[in-house]
């Protein structure tokens, strides 16, 4: 909530991708289904679509980092676009974050993998470290 | 006796931000609507399988019907 309080005070820029437009279509409670794709169309300014690029990256993480397909095509759509974080409760990604930070940065991308709580806790403590820093 | 009868209203979610902002918004979707469960297991449960080129077909065939 937090999260998008930040997005719609536009501090942050939420990325959606196809692949997340395909795992809301996969979710069974059709009322769910409409609350969740309200939210992606709500908070989301920028959407990544499918290209060569990105399902080979996808290949690398899948094959590095053992994860699984849509997974790897979520975080290849975060490096494609640039993004800073990734944001996931799914601990299944959370576990493989070291692997994932490594071989992006080796592919020169700058993506981090957070659990979003973790997110917004280091984000308030860079905001205070860069607030005493400026009264200092 | 007769059955009850429940009204619903469907609101979009766009609405209740511009009505709410959306932090509220999002928090009221959650406190209406706790009994989801947990979306990580539910969606990995009908992903996991997936191959890379499965999804991507899907994904075509899921724009092919929207513009359909």
């Amino acid at each position: 909530m937090e999260i998008a309080d930040i997005a719609s005070r536009g501090e942050i820029t939420i990325v959606s991708s196809d692949y997340v437009k395909f795992e809301i279509e996969e979710i069974f409670d059709p009322l769910k289904r409409k609350d969740i794709k309200g939210f992606e169309r709500t908070l989301s300014s920028a959407n990544v679509t499918s290209s060569r690029q990105l399902t080979a990256l996808a290949r690398m993480f899948s094959g590095r980092c053992n994860l699984n397909s849509l997974d790897a095509l979520h975080i290849s759509a975060a490096c494609v676009e640039n993004a800073d974080f990734l944001l996931t409760c799914d601990d299944e990604i959370l576990h493989k974050r070291a692997c994932i930070e490594k071989l992006a940065a080796e592919k020169g991308y700058r993506l981090k993998v957070r659990n979003p709580i973790n997110y917004i806790r280091e984000r308030q403590r860079r905001k205070n470290d860069s607030f005493a820093d400026s009264n200092s | 006796m007769t059955a009850s009868r429940i009204a619903t209203v469907e609101v979009p979610f766009e609405a209740l931000v511009r009505e709410l902002g959306a932090k509220r918004a999002i928090e009221f979707i959650s406190e209406i609507r706790r009994k989801y469960g947990d979306s990580v297991v539910e969606l990995r449960k009908a992903t996991e399988k997936l191959t890379i080129e499965q999804i991507e077909n899907e994904i075509k065939q899921l724009k092919k019907d929207e513009k359909a």
